[in-house]
């Protein structure tokens, strides 16, 4: 059942009892929300998502709640709890949804993943999975969110995740966050974009979030093979510039964003080497979408074809 | 009760592998979190593995189980590595070196190792030599973490440990002994004894304390130490009890060590408590002997109680009866480990640095 075909007052009352089983592409958190305005918003984003009935196995707990009775309804505070511990700081209740995305982004990072967790956000075009591992700030974002609406299939904005059987990527479209400038740049981008409000004074600046194209909801189960990786950085005032990278650059860039490569040890040593080895990488210096899509494109449109896999 | 049964199942997959067949999603789902929480994931999937189940599980448990093991695996390489490099640091000083429990049982191939994540490096040398193998650690690039002066002074003083030292290039901290109890504690294992009767494993740099301090070691850390995940350190010894204990001689050693290093009272609980929760047998002449370690008739069901509530806990949603064994074996552990002046003075000291660290950190939301 999609979370949309649940009435309001049915939602609420799951979501403040029992929790629902919230699928995420690979990844299912069984969610509690106890604030009644976090509910709509809520709703609003994930209206696509499928909910579990009746309840399979779950990846993650999260619950998301007024942090005290007192704190209910006295400068109202939220609190997140996610597996059990209470990863952040509790933020103003009209944060909550916020605070909803990080407890998510948390249990997906924290998650004994094998045989890698990389911090990159992950898009689909003709069979061609595309890598941007980048560190926050760089503008994968913005570019990602941009993408997602000019023919690529969102995977992630945040995380890449492998398959253990066989390598592919999983999918974990949710949606993406956009900070300060970016909300703007994307509003203006592309008009079927919808997003939140705008959440001011969190830790990183004010951000927005943009739901999740339909069809990347829709084709959260299907996993996709890696052919490509480009490290975004936003430069102001810069064209285009696509710069292809050695393999041992290749190599480098990508352990500097495996979270759990280190403890990993050889399944993540093999990993990485294999992406570096059989994916097209290079670095993309832009500032305008439009110009750094179209050689994106062109990069994709000249991989062997991967139509038939 | 939805609570007794997560507790249960636990343990009962653990000893029973086949009945995971018979678990529904809800049961998987208190399942996973619990054995996580406990760390034996890993060890689950091993034995699921071992009994050829792991193909008949539902495809997100595989998965989980799966990633475990990796994960196990590559700690396992990591501390095997560790140690290497340790050897080669330490060549041509001739010190034995004596591991201690996890590592232990990995480099001795013995059964708790299996799907078992070592988290520090743990080793026994010789009290006189253990400045030199401090010096020639850091001097080969191992360094002290950074920690208050406070702990620093107390672990010199009054620990049977050094600080731990790690290399920054690796995540595997070492953890460098001169004995197996702190010299305040009640109890006064004999250092020299455990180091006479260690022996040798196949590559001769490296010992294992003997079958009988083996277990013994592990029993007082267990049971006289606060330890971060008591059912997996409870697992081990009834791994290591069924192993040794189809040895000739291993029981009669037990009880005459236990009764050398003064370790009756932590030999009493090991065996009544895996007999109990994990049925790990023990042969009819040792029930006897055994019986003599006994605590007081007043004190042993306080004790059953707050030692059954440490091993099963309650989920982390329900758990005020657990919170409060843990706490009273806290403070027992920290009871038995120092007189009792120093262990106020020690406690206020602590008490005020926590508080000290909480206002200092806290990762922030995005």
């Amino acid at each position: 059942m999609l979370i949309r075909e649940i009435s309001g007052s049915e939602l609420a009352s799951r979501l403040q009892g029992e929790g629902i089983h919230l699928v995420t592409g690979a990844f299912t958190i069984h969610l509690h929300i106890g604030l009644p305005h976090l509910v709509d918003e809520f709703a609003a984003m994930y209206a696509d998502y499928t909910v579990e009935d009746p309840p399979g196995i779950d990846d993650a707990r999260v619950r998301i709640a007024a942090r005290s009775l007192l704190r209910r309804y006295v400068c109202p505070l939220a609190k997140a709890w996610a597996n059990g511990e209470a990863p952040f700081d509790p933020v103003p209740a009209e944060r909550a949804y916020a605070l909803l995305e990080s407890a998510f982004n948390w249990v997906v990072a924290t998650d004994d993943f094998a045989p890698l967790l990389l911090h990159s956000a992950v898009l689909e075009r003709d069979g061609h999975a595309l890598l941007m591992p980048a560190p926050t700030g760089s503008g994968k974002s913005t570019l990602c969110a941009a993408l997602a609406w000019r023919g690529w299939r969102l995977l992630s904005d945040e995380m890449t995740l492998f398959s253990l059987e066989d390598g592919r990527l999983l999918a974990n479209p949710r949606p993406v966050s956009l900070k300060n400038k970016s909300v703007g740049v994307i509003a203006a981008f592309e008009p079927r974009a919808c997003l939140t409000r705008v959440y001011r004074g969190t830790p990183k600046g004010d951000v927005a979030y943009m739901r999740a194209p339909p069809g990347a909801v829709a084709r959260a189960q299907d996993t996709a093979v890696p052919a490509l990786v480009i490290a975004p950085a936003y430069a102001a005032g810069s064209p285009a510039i696509l710069k292809p990278l050695t393999k041992v650059e290749a190599f480098r860039l990508l352990t500097d964003n495996a979270v759990n490569y280190s403890s990993l040890l050889k399944p993540g040593f093999d990993v990485v080497t294999g992406l570096a080895e059989n994916c097209a990488c290079y670095t993309l210096t832009y500032s305008d979408l439009a110009e750094a899509i179209e050689l994106i494109n062109n990069v994709q449109s000249k991989l062997p074809s991967r139509r038939a896999a | 009760m939805k609570t007794e049964s997560a507790r249960t199942q636990l343990v009962s997959v653990l000893l029973e592998p086949r009945t995971a067949l018979d678990l529904n999603a809800r049961e998987w789902n208190n399942l996973l979190r619990h054995t996580a929480k406990h760390g034996l994931i890993a060890r689950l999937g091993v034995a699921l593995a071992d009994h050829g189940l792991l193909e008949r599980l539902p495809g997100k448990v595989q998965a989980r189980l799966r990633a475990a093991c990796i994960a196990a695996e590559s700690n396992q390489t990591a501390v095997r590595f560790e140690l290497n490099r340790l050897l080669r640091a330490l060549a041509g000083a001739d010190v034995p070196v004596i591991l201690l429990k996890g590592a232990a049982y990995l480099m001795a191939g013995l059964p708790p190792s299996r799907g078992r994540y070592v988290g520090d490096l743990d080793l026994l040398v010789p009290a006189a030599r253990i400045g030199e193998v401090e010096q020639t650690l850091i001097a080969q690039g191992w360094s002290l973490g950074d920690m208050e002066d406070y702990d620093l002074r107390y672990y010199r003083q009054w620990m049977h440990e050094i600080p731990p030292l790690q290399h920054p290039e690796r995540e595997t901290p070492i953890d460098l002994h001169h004995t197996i109890l702190p010299l305040t504690a009640r109890a006064h294992p004999d250092a020299a004894a455990l180091l006479a009767a260690s022996l040798p494993l196949a590559d001769p740099r490296l010992r294992v304390l003997a079958p009988a301090d083996m277990v013994l070691h592990s029993a007082v850390h267990l049971f006289n130490d606060e330890v971060g995940k008591p059912l997996r350190d409870l697992f081990d010894l009834h791994d290591l009890l069924r192993h040794f204990g189809a040895h000739n001689g291993f029981w009669d050693d037990l009880l005459l060590r236990a009764h050398l290093h003064g370790l009756e009272r932590p030999l009493y609980y090991t065996l009544c408590e895996t007999r109990r929760l994990l049925g790990t047998p023990w042969p009819g002449h040792v029930e006897k002997a055994v019986a003599a370690f006994a605590p007081s008739p007043l004190i042993a069901p306080l004790m059953s109680w707050l030692f059954r509530e440490h091993f099963e806990p309650e989920p982390p949603e329900t758990r005020r009866l657990s919170a409060v064994a843990d706490f009273a074996l806290y403070l027992r552990s920290h009871w038995l480990r120092m007189p009792m002046p120093m262990l106020m003075r020690h406690l206020s000291i602590k008490a005020v640095m926590r508080m000290r660290e909480r206002f200092a950190r806290r990762p922030a939301a995005e």
